[in-house]
Parts: structure tokens; sequence; C-alpha cells
């Protein structure tokens, strides 16, 4: 069992009449993977946290009937998730060139936290060089931390499919990453 | 596939964003729930008398336990007056917060005698009256005013048989542990009765009333189960104090009297005469933020009980005319 798997069971307090979820460690263990997915997806952390609000919102309303089925409940929302990064995407697309190339700093920064923060930026301006589908499997991978079968399930693809584009995803990602260190 | 690279995106939220996200959702669902209370005591009805009274008795009751005790039931309780506990907002919240599914948690325990059905609409008040089995009191003063809608709802009844080790988990998820569910409870019958309900609904050129009536529920006890005592208990589960909640419960006369609890940031309740019964009028617009008078206009509901019958009369004009034409219900 994933360590995911066994803390939304964690959060579950099971009796032999009812089943109480603890929604404050429900929301605990999804905010960082909602949040991360739309931050993968968008490459902007304010929309990021824009979108996380939103999702949870909406989620949020109706999670009662999911009380019985957690692993649905997080399907579902980023079900939701989804939805609201591909209307955005749609609506917005025009302006998210490449606003994170921007945002790198100069990478000869003597401090840590600095080169940390140039770091994340070269790996957003990569990102936003991934097109539409590409960028979404990379979310939902590393952003949700979803597995490949579930993101098969979120994305209507076959396991094998998932896996073996996420892979070409990942050496094309790598060279660009190995270039761009290379060139610094 | 090395992509450990990939992984150095990711990032946590920032604390204050999670902090207010989760205080946005948590108050929401507070919003949600105080909307549900408005909705619903606004809306309230005899039959919601009876399912409420088996919310507050639930918390109680259902803490009943295993034996069954003499069937013939001693103690007899019919609403005869009404009155408002003020309870902490926080601890409104703090329920909440518990998801507890009570309608789930007692489904077991509930055998149903008599199921109410649907309401179905009247022709006229004198077919409502036959219909119901009671005689419809009706406000003279929309004189010329006809109900727009006559509604009928069918008596129902069940029986809930007390669990005591389920009310003694229900107390320590609420985080009540210096209370003890007297154990000879358990297995106790507990008898609702809920008579046919009437609603009456007029519409008015500048408010909407709706006037709902029917003789009082019933609930049946078996010999030995203390009202009291159970009230105490639930007294506590609303967030009195130990001391507060033996207080009020050795003053209250737990046969007759219909507790509504009522968040002390959600509306304003002070007690009225109506027609020289005792009643409650509550305003929901009177929130302790916005403290008015309770004679302003909003959502009022008054609630009363006059000769083994109930009445809640709710309209949106201005208080005092709601209890003028509470007041001439006959």
């Amino acid at each position: 069992m994933s360590a995911q798997k066994q803390s939304l069971r964690a959060a579950i307090n099971l009796t032999t009449t009812n089943v109480n979820v603890n929604w404050n460690a429900v929301y605990r263990q999804e905010l960082p993977r909602v949040y991360n997915y739309f931050r993968y997806r968008l490459g902007d952390d304010a929309l990021a946290e824009d979108l996380t609000s939103a999702t949870f919102e909406k989620a949020w309303r109706a999670r009662e009937k999911y009380k019985r089925d957690l692993a649905a409940f997080s399907t579902w929302l980023f079900a939701i998730a989804r939805n609201l990064a591909t209307d955005h995407w749609r609506t917005h697309r025009a302006q998210v060139s490449f606003d994170a190339l921007e945002k790198i700093p100069a990478p000869d920064s003597p401090h840590d936290a600095f080169a940390r923060q140039a770091e994340i930026a070269q790996l957003g301006a990569l990102l936003q060089q991934l097109n539409e589908h590409e960028r979404e499997l990379i979310a939902l991978k590393y952003g949700a931390e979803l597995n490949n079968r579930e993101i098969a399930k979120q994305l209507g693809m076959s396991e094998s499919n998932v896996g073996t584009t996420l892979h070409r995803i990942v050496i094309k990602l790598r060279e660009r990453w190995d270039s761009t260190i290379a060139d610094e | 596939m090395d992509d450990e690279f990939l992984k150095n995106y990711q990032q946590a939220p920032r604390p204050e964003f999670a902090r207010q996200l989760q205080d946005k959702l948590n108050g929401g669902t507070n919003m949600l729930k105080q909307k549900t209370w408005r909705h619903n005591v606004m809306r309230w009805s005899p039959a919601l008398i009876a399912a409420t009274l088996v919310l507050a008795l639930a918390l109680v009751i259902a803490l009943p336990p295993a034996r069954a005790l003499a069937q013939d039931f001693l103690n007899l309780f019919r609403v005869k007056k009404f009155a408002a506990l003020t309870i902490d907002p926080a601890r409104m919240k703090q329920l909440d917060n518990l998801d507890l599914d009570t309608e789930k948690l007692l489904a077991d325990d509930v055998e149903i005698l008599q199921k109410p059905g649907e309401p179905t609409q009247a022709a006229s008040v004198q077919e409502a009256s036959e219909r119901a089995g009671f005689t419809v009191a009706v406000p003279s003063a929309p004189s010329n005013a006809a109900p727009s809608q006559i509604l009928v709802q069918g008596a129902g009844a069940f029986v809930l048989t007390a669990d005591t080790q389920k009310l003694q988990e229900l107390l320590e998820i609420a985080g009540i542990h210096d209370a003890q569910v007297p154990a000879q409870l358990n297995g106790a019958k507990i008898t609702v009765r809920k008579p046919a309900a009437v609603v009456l609904t007029y519409k008015l050129q500048r408010a909407k009333l709706t006037l709902i009536q029917s003789p009082s529920p019933e609930v049946e006890l078996p010999q030995g189960v203390e009202l009291k005592q159970l009230g105490e208990i639930g007294l506590r589960v609303l967030g009195l104090s130990q001391a507060d909640a033996h207080n009020f419960a050795q003053n209250v006369d737990w046969s007759s009297t219909f507790l509504i609890p009522i968040p002390a940031n959600a509306a304003e309740v002070r007690q009225v005469n109506v027609n020289g019964a005792e009643g409650l009028m509550i305003n929901a617009s009177a929130t302790a933020q916005n403290r008015r008078s309770p004679y302003a206009e909003g959502d009022t509901l008054i609630l009363w009980a006059n000769n083994g019958m109930v009445y809640a009369l709710q309209g949106s004009g201005a208080a005092t005319d709601l209890l003028e034409l509470a007041s001439s219900v006959q």
C-alpha cells in the first residue's frame, strides 16, 4: 500500500456503524498535491494558489458523498483541478508565454536559496516549452504525484501509453536540462 | 529514468495560504450550516420538531443501552412551551467539524412505525382540516387574503432503541469525557409520534407568510428514563459546562419544554406573548454583528403552543406585524 493511501486510510475512523472522516487530515494530505499540480501545469505560484482554492471550495461542498471512498474523492478532486487548469489554459494561453524565463535570477548568486530559486525558475521555463498534453502528464506525475495507473484513469489513456509517453517527455526535458546546466 | 531533477520543482504551499484556505473551507462549512440552520428554523414544522427532538434526544437517547426496560411508557413529552438555548458558535463549529452522520449512525436503531409521506395540497382550509384531523386555525389579520397554498403533511411515528455504548462513543467523539451515560438506559425504546400538520402560505403585497400548525408531537419514554438526566448530557454536548448544564437541567420542565439551540451570533431571540401563550420570537436578521431591534424587518419566526397545538409563523415583514398576525390565529 502506498504511503499516500496509508495516509488517507489514517484519515478515516471506521466503526461498525459509521465512517467518520477527518477532513482536515484529508485537506493536509491533498493540498500540496493539488497546489503542485497547478504549479507544474501553469508555472505560476499565485495562479496555483487561486486555482487550488477554487478546486477545494468546489470539492468541499460535496465531500460527504465521498466519505466512504476517499480514493474516489481524490480522483474527483483532480478531475476538478484538471478542468480548472484546462479552462484557464484555454482562456489565457496567449499570455502564458515564457514569463518564467524572465524570473530566472542571475545564476552566479552565492546564496543557496537564491540558487534553488534559479533552479526552480529554470525548470519552470523548461516546462513552459512542453505542449499542453505533455505538461498535463508531467503535472499529474510530479505535481500531483499520481502513479501511471491513476494518470491513465484521469486521461483515458492506457497505463502503458502513459508510461511510454512520460518516459519520452522526461528524456527530452533531461536533455534540455543538462544543456542548460552545461551552458552555465 | 533519471527524473529527480523534475521533483525539484515541487514546493510546499505557503503556510499562510494553507491556513487561510483551511479557515475558508471550515468557515464555509460553518456558514453553510448556519444557512441550513436558519433555513430549517425558518421552515420549521411540527415534523421538524419531532426530527429535531430525535436529534436532540439522539445525542442523549442513542446513548441509552442494552436491556429492554418495561414497555409501559410512563414518561411522556409534549410541547407546551418553547425555550431558546444560546450556544457558543465555536462549539457549533466544533460539532460541525466532527462530520457526524447522525442519520446514518442511528439507522440501525430506528424502526419506522408510520411514514408521514410527502405533503399534499388541499383545495381549502376545510378540506385540510378534514384530512389532518383537527380544525385548522387561520390568521385573521390578512383579512381578505386566502392562502396561496395549503399543504397537509401526514402523521408519522418511529421507535428509537437506545444504545448506551454508541452514545458513550458519541460523547467521547464530542469531547465530553466526564459524563457517563446511565447503563440502565441500554435498550430503552423511545417512541416519537408526529401528528399530521398543515402548512398555510400567504403571499401578501410586501411579505410572504407561512403558518404551520399541528397537534403537539409526543415522545414516549419507558419507565426509568430520566429526561432531566438525558437533557443534562445533551446540554454538555451543546457546550455547557458541567455546572451550567446541571443548573440549567434542574430548572427546565423537560416534559413540556422544547429547547431550541441557537448560535449566539446567528439570531436574536426574545420571549413573546401570543394570545396568552408564551412564545419565542427568533429574528435571524438581528445578528450579534449587526445588532438591531428584534422588531426590525427581517426573517422572523414565532413559535408558540396553545391547547395541545403547536404553531410556527414565519415571515419577512416587520416583526411587530408578524406578532400581531400570530396573535390573530384562531
